[in-house]
């Protein structure tokens, strides 16, 4: 299934880019979409520096993705 | 929610470039039974860890942040007990001095409405997704907050 990436702040510096999209198996979990970026983007590893958001919400990882869902990466907010 | 009353909370809440007006803010939410206002207006700093800012630009993602930032209006209300809240945050390249956003509270009483106003600020920095990046004399760099989130 199709999911919609989408990169803020400095992660689309490092990424190279501001959205993207990925083809992961149908029944992924979050956990398992975010396993494969790391492979990929190994600086997303350092979780202190990583939060994710799913449809514009934050959700466990062990939830399940469903096509089209857009699945945000960015570093610690720094808005007010 | 009624469609009347979901306009009225859009309405109080503003992600854009534009600057905004405190007073017209105010005299927007202030009603008959408003005993005390509250405001947070933050500006944009000339310095920031010892390096001179010449401007900063500010990133949204803003579809999230629209729904952040009406969820914790909702929670510091039903904290609270105060009777209005209006958030106002620009994004863009904003120069020193310029205000960046705006938390504006109305209450009976004044306790609640500086405790309302801190909730606010405090959780806009920790879970609303906005980034500043500021440029320095010395580069760019982004500011990278404390995090910690809920729905």
């Amino acid at each position: 299934m199709k999911i919609n990436l989408r990169f803020f702040a400095y992660f689309q510096e490092i990424i190279g880019a501001k959205h993207n999209e990925i083809i992961i198996p149908e029944d992924s979990t979050l956990e398992a979409l975010l396993t494969r970026l790391k492979k990929e983007f190994k600086f997303l590893k350092n979780k202190d520096h990583l939060l994710v958001a799913v449809n514009g919400k934050y959700v466990d990882s062990s939830v399940l993705l469903k096509e089209g869902d857009e699945v945000a990466l960015f570093p610690p907010v720094s808005g007010g | 929610m009624r469609f009347s009353l979901l306009l009225a909370v859009v309405k109080m809440i503003k992600i854009k470039k534009e600057n905004f007006s405190v007073d017209d803010i105010l005299d927007r939410i202030t009603t008959k039974s408003t005993g005390a206002t509250v405001t947070f207006v933050g500006i944009v700093r000339s310095t920031s860890k010892g390096k001179i800012v010449k401007k900063i630009e500010i990133q949204v993602y803003k579809d999230m942040a629209q729904k952040q930032l009406k969820n914790i209006r909702n929670e510091a209300i039903k904290s609270f007990g105060v009777e209005e809240i209006a958030i106002i945050h620009r994004y863009g390249s904003l120069k020193v001095s310029e205000r960046i956003m705006m938390i504006a509270v109305i209450a009976s009483h004044r306790q609640e409405a500086f405790e309302a106003c801190r909730y606010v600020l405090e959780e806009i920095k920790k879970r609303v997704p906005i980034w500043k990046k500021e440029f320095t004399e010395d580069g760019t760099f982004w500011v990278e907050g404390e995090h910690n989130k809920s729905n």
